[in-house]
Parts: structure tokens; C-alpha cells; sequence
């Protein structure tokens, strides 16, 4: 398993990035993914976080990301040369220029999987 | 009759596992024949063949294998069966090169060895014809071999994934971690049960630290939490009107379901609420584990009794506020209204583990710890094969309860690996209904959607399938027949999924028992095999 971290210039962009890795429809005509990669859209992230008073009032507002970002634990797998030899899998065609690479978990993690041993 | 499940060929119960498997009760586990010649090298280096950078001797009743240039290999090609499988047993000794490595065409992973050791693997056949190779690296250096055997196995382990930890509730009622890949069998409730849950994140950064207050006294780590570790907070009121425990700013979805553990101190009534949203609150009595009034955008509350004096309360707030902070207010009543509630000072009760997830229902505990942490997607697969799976007839039996019945389709199968062949049932997301259907060859032989009375609760399932009688049943009683239809052609379907054949719809919820019969049921056996 590989876990990317991304940012899109908007949600649109994202979304038709994730339906590229394939959609169908069920027999109700919604759309499910077909694929079995795992997505966490985690939207426009906090990158400064708010300030509160001791009941909770908002004194100064978190800044937020003007990108829309994604988490995806990809479903890949490394592969092998006829002699044997490692082949690291890459980011699926089209991803890895919305790649982020930080030099931690950043605002999201998945369940005892830590990013940086598991990003490409 | 009461020993009916000693007649399934496959049943699967809450009992065993490994590392990315369910093990399955029925069939005990078999090995066929050796499919390997010569793999114990009595018989010199025949049935070998090198490749141009090996050359092949016999030193001390082991394989020599001498290499030119940077690897190289002998192989030998086996016959095996597709979708069946394959046990590889073997015996590398590392001689003078850094690296062995054992190779098959199947799954076609390079297993590697740096000393000396041995295999065992397995994997399931892709073609009628699978190549074995056992590879010697460096140039000049040579490495021995010994042992090498593939024999086919009949079991009917399902193969699991989750590509994430998780927790569960282990027997003695505890919350504790699972590791990656590892299935759960969940004691919530006291019975134990397969728990398969959809990915899901809780939007909480700190779910068990860092909280804001106000007129309370705040302190971590006062006593024994659900997970048996002294890590819950005690809180205080030191004001009566207004004491509050919150989180920090979360990011709500229209729709949240918020999850927390609270027990009682000396208080009663305390009130869950989202302070973004004047319809998002409950009031509840965590003394006895009841609801007071609640907001007009608050629905599917629940509170479960963790034991030790801790209820997981949950629910879901609807229309919620995008941004905004989750709170505990202390009460006095079971109707305050929305953030009006007070107490004497001196109340006090313990929390633990915050959560809320972007979705309609409560899922496992996920802790977090300074961000957003997501659980993945529980999966079980590829159970069986056609020599334990009889096409022309049979019944799929199962003991489940779904998680929940809104947006999308959960479904346990037995199938051919797509879903033109298939024998399932699947939770609609339609209110309780269930949905019982069998394609042969791409073509509908029997398709009933049924509403039961409550499809979170556990319900006994079966379908049976036959030449021109295909029926379901539920609880004791058939709810649907169908006496005309063909049936599939023998050795058709080989696998049994808790998807729907092509990976897809995934079933989410509670199991007891999956069972696969040969044979179609009795009357009198199915409703004996579905009565609660």
C-alpha cells in the first residue's frame, strides 16, 4: 500500500481525477467506484487553526487552504523484473503532479499507518 | 436436526484467524498429491530446466545451482487449476550468493531468502500451467536448494483486508487496537461477531485530549476508560449554569454522527449537542442509559452499555453547521433545550473518546491524536472453491445484521469471480429491505426485495437454488418462491465473497455464520436452520 497526499486547484478538478480511476453505475444509476483505492477528501484543510474563548467563540478565524485536497491510500502493489529485481510502483497516470510530499502525518493520517513509511 | 451446519461443506464463525485471513470452521483443511517432480532431487537434475545463466548439480541430495552474470534460475512448469489453491513448500540454502529467491507465474512475487531458510506460501492459480522458479543471484556464486514442493489445498479461509488498524470490543468488554489486516471478531453487545465496517473518518483532532471547557474543572486521566487504561477525564462543574466539555473547531458534514463514552459521577443528566446548529442536541440520562428530549435535527440515537458504569452514546446530527465544536454540557433535567442547561456545582462525570464521522451511523472507535484519522474498509473474499460449492444445487446461509440501511448496497455472494453466476443477498438502501437474487449466465432466475422487520438486528437468512425451485427464507419462514428457472451448469460458481463477486458492494455489518450446503435444504431443515 501507497498513501498520497494531494491538492486540486478546486473540487471539480479533484472529483473528475477520482472518476477517473474508474466509476460505474448500479442499477439505480448511482455512480460507485469501481476501483479499490481509498479516498479521503478532506476539502479546503485548516493550515492555520482558529483561535476560541473559553466558551468556544471564534476570536480569530483558522486559514484555510485554497486548494482542495485528498488522502488516498492507494491499493498498489511493487512488481518485479525478470531477474528479480524491485520495481517501486508510481502514482497512477495524472496524479503525481498534484503530489504534496511532507516530511510528516500533516492534518490527516489513516489508523496506524504512518505516511512517511508508506508514501512513494 | 440439531447437528443441521454438520452438513455444510463451508461454515465460517466467529472463532479463527490470521494475518489477512478468516479461517473458516468447514472443511478442515486438506493437501492434495505432490505436483512437483523431482523437487527432493533423488533423481539427479532431471525435471529441471536452467536457464541460460545456470548451471545444474546435485551436491549432498541438494540442488546446486551455479550461476554466470547476475541471477539465474532452473524452473519447472506444473499443472494446477484455475482459481484453486496452491501450498509452496521449500528449502534454500544461501551458499555463496547474498540472495535465493522463490518465483511462481501466478501471482508472479519474487519471495526472497538471505540466508538459509525455508518457504511456505501460497497462491491461487491463474492459468492451467504455472511455472516455478528458484532463482540464485550474483555472479559466480552458487546456492543450493532442496525440498521444493506444490500441493493443492482445499480449505475455504477467506482472504481479509484492511490496510489500516482498527479497534474492537475484545471479550472482556474492553475497546483495544487491531493491527492492519487483521479481521475483528467485536463482543459489543457480549456476543462475539465478525465486524466488517465501511471506511470512515473521525473529524475529531484530539479524541481523547486537548478539550476546551468552561465553568468545569477539566482533568485527564482520572480513571479507567472503556479501553481498561486510566486515560478518562473527570470534569467539574464549578458554575452551575453553562459547564460544558467541547472539542475543537470539526469540519461537520451536512450529515454527522457523533459518538462519545460517558459515565456517571454524581450527576444525571448531561446534554451532547453541536454548537453550530440550534436542532442538533440530546439530552441523556447517563445514569440509566435513556434519552430526554432532543433537537428536531438530531435522529438515530443509540446508547450502548460498555460495562463499569460506560455508555457509548451516539447520533446523528442532520443539516449540521459546517464548522463547529461538539459539546458536553452538564444538565439537571431530560428537556433543556438547545445549550440551557445547569447544574449544581460539585456535578462531575468521566469522558472518553470523541468522535464524529462524516456519515448516518456510528462506527468503531478511531482514536486521534492532533488530526483527522481515518479507518479503512474491512474486506472478505474469495472463500471456497467448485469442489466445495455444488452449482446445480445448494443453499447460502448466513446470520447477520447490517450496519445500516442508507446509500448504498452490502452484499455476501457466491459467485464465479463476476456477477453474470451468482447466488446473493444484499441490504438495500431502502428502509429494512433486503434484496434475495440468483443470475445464471447473466440472466435473472430469481430476484425478490423483501422488507424485514429490522435489518440491524441479527436476522437468519438462506437462499436456496435448484432446477426449477429457487426460494429464500428468513427467521423460520419463507418469504419468497420461485418454482420455475434453470440452475447453473456444474462447477460454475467457486468462490463465496462478502462482496458481490467483482469486489464491489462490500457487506457492512455483524456475522455470526455464513454456511454453503451442496444441497438444496428440506422445508423443514431451512425453517429449522432460519429460526431465531
Amino acid at each position: 500500500m501507497y498513501i498520497g497526499k494531494y491538492q486540486f486547484k478546486d473540487q471539480k478538478t479533484a472529483e473528475a481525477k477520482i472518476k477517473g480511476l474508474g466509476v460505474a453505475k448500479d442499477e439505480d444509476g448511482n455512480e460507485y467506484a469501481t476501483h479499490n483505492h481509498s479516498i479521503v477528501k478532506l476539502g479546503n484543510i485548516v493550515l492555520e487553526r482558529g483561535e476560541y474563548d473559553d466558551e468556544g467563540n471564534e476570536t480569530k478565524a483558522p486559514v484555510l487552504s485554497s486548494k482542495y485536497h485528498l488522502d488516498v491510500a492507494w491499493r498498489l502493489e511493487d512488481t518485479y523484473s525478470e531477474e528479480g529485481e524491485l520495481i517501486k510502483a508510481d502514482h497512477p497516470y495524472g496524479w503525481k503532479s498534484a503530489n504534496v510530499d511532507l516530511d510528516s502525518n500533516g492534518v490527516h493520517s489513516f489508523l496506524g499507518v504512518d505516511y512517511l513509511k508508506h508514501k512513494f | 436436526m440439531s447437528n443441521l451446519l454438520e452438513k455444510a461443506s463451508i461454515l465460517t464463525t466467529p472463532t479463527a484467524y490470521d494475518d489477512g485471513k478468516i479461517l473458516s470452521v468447514k472443511p478442515i483443511q486438506t493437501f492434495g498429491s505432490e505436483l512437483v517432480t523431482n523437487g527432493d532431487f533423488t533423481d539427479g537434475v532431471n525435471d529441471w530446466t536452467p536457464n541460460a545463466n545456470a548451471t545444474l548439480t546435485v551436491d549432498s541430495g541438494r540442488l546446486k545451482v551455479t550461476i554466470s552474470g547476475g541471477s539465474g534460475y532452473p524452473y519447472q512448469s506444473i499443472t494446477t487449476e484455475v482459481g484453486k489453491l496452491y501450498k509452496v513448500t521449500a528449502d534454500g540454502f544461501i551458499g555463496t550468493s547474498s540472495k535465493l529467491a522463490l518465483y511462481n507465474s501466478a501471482d508472479a512475487q519474487f519471495r526472497n531468502l538471505y540466508a538459509d531458510g525455508n518457504f511456505d506460501f501460497t497462491f491461487t492459480a491463474t492459468s492451467t500451467i504455472t511455472q516455478l522458479r528458484i532463482y540464485v543471484y550474483d555472479d559466480g556464486a552458487y546456492g543450493l536448494w532442496d525440498n521444493v514442493s506444490v500441493k493443492k489445498v482445499t480449505e475455504a479461509d477467506f482472504d481479509f483486508t484492511r490496510n489500516s488498524s482498527a479497534t474492537r470490543v475484545n471479550s472482556q468488554g474492553l475497546v483495544e487496537d487491531v493491527g492492519n489486516n487483521l479481521p475483528r471478531i467485536d463482543y459489543t453487545g457480549g456476543v462475539g461477531h465478525w465486524l466488517f465496517e465501511p471506511q470512515s473518518t473521525n473529524l475529531v483532532y484530539n479524541s481523547n485530549s486537548g478539550f476546551g471547557s468552561a465553568n468545569m474543572n477539566l482533568v485527564y486521566n482520572d480513571a479507567i476508560s472503556p479501553d481498561g487504561t486510566q486515560n478518562a477525564y473527570k470534569s467539574t462543574t464549578t458554575t452551575a449554569s453553562g459547564a460544558l466539555v467541547r472539542t475543537f473547531g470539526i469540519a461537520f458534514a451536512a450529515t454527522s454522527t457523533f459518538s462519545v463514552f460517558l459515565k456517571y459521577g454524581n450527576n444525571q443528566w448531561y446534554q451532547i449537542m453541536s454548537a453550530g446548529k440550534i436542532g442538533n442536541f440530546v439530552n441523556v440520562d447517563i445514569q440509566n442509559g435513556v434519552f430526554g428530549t432532543n433537537g428536531a435535527d438530531t435522529e438515530n440515537l443509540s446508547i450502548k452499555d460498555f460495562g463499569n458504569g460506560w455508555y457509548r452514546v451516539s447520533g446523528t446530527f442532520i443539516n449540521a453547521a459546517a464548522t463547529s465544536t461538539l459539546r458536553i454540557y452538564t444538565g439537571s433535567s431530560s428537556n433543556h433545550s438547545w445549550a440551557a442547561t445547569s447544574a449544581p456545582i460539585g456535578s462531575y462525570n468521566y469522558g472518553y473518546g470523541f468522535q464524529v464521522e462524516a456519515s448516518s451511523f456510528a462506527t468503531s472507535y478511531i482514536p486521534t491524536n492532533g488530526s483527522t484519522v481515518t479507518r479503512l474498509q474491512d474486506a472478505a473474499f474469495g472463500a471456497g472453491s467448485s469442489d466445495l460449492i455444488n452449482s446445480t444445487e445448494g443453499v447460502l446461509y448466513a446470520e447477520i445484521a447490517y450496519l445500516s440501511d442508507t446509500g448504498t448496497f452490502r452484499t455476501i455472494s457466491i459467485n464465479d469471480g463476476s456477477n453474470d453466476n451468482i447466488v446473493a443477498f444484499e441490504n438495500r438502501p431502502v428502509s429494512n429491505q433486503i434484496k434475495a437474487f440468483i443470475n445464471v449466465s447473466g440472466v435473472s432466475v430469481m430476484s425478490s426485495t423483501q422488507s424485514l422487520t429490522n435489518v440491524k438486528q441479527f436476522n437468519k437468512i438462506a437462499i436456496k437454488w435448484k432446477q426449477d425451485d429457487f426460494a429464500w427464507w428468513v427467521n423460520g419462514v419463507q418469504i419468497y418462491e420461485d418454482l420455475s428457472g434453470s440452475t447453473f451448469g456444474s462447477g460454475v460458481l467457486n468462490k463465496l465473497n462478502f462482496n458481490n463477486g467483482l469486489q464491489n458492494f462490500p457487506f457492512e455489518g455483524k456475522t455470526k455464520a455464513v454456511a454453503v450446503f451442496k444441497e438444496a435444504l428440506t422445508d423443514t431443515e431451512l425453517t429449522c436452520l432460519t429460526t431465531i
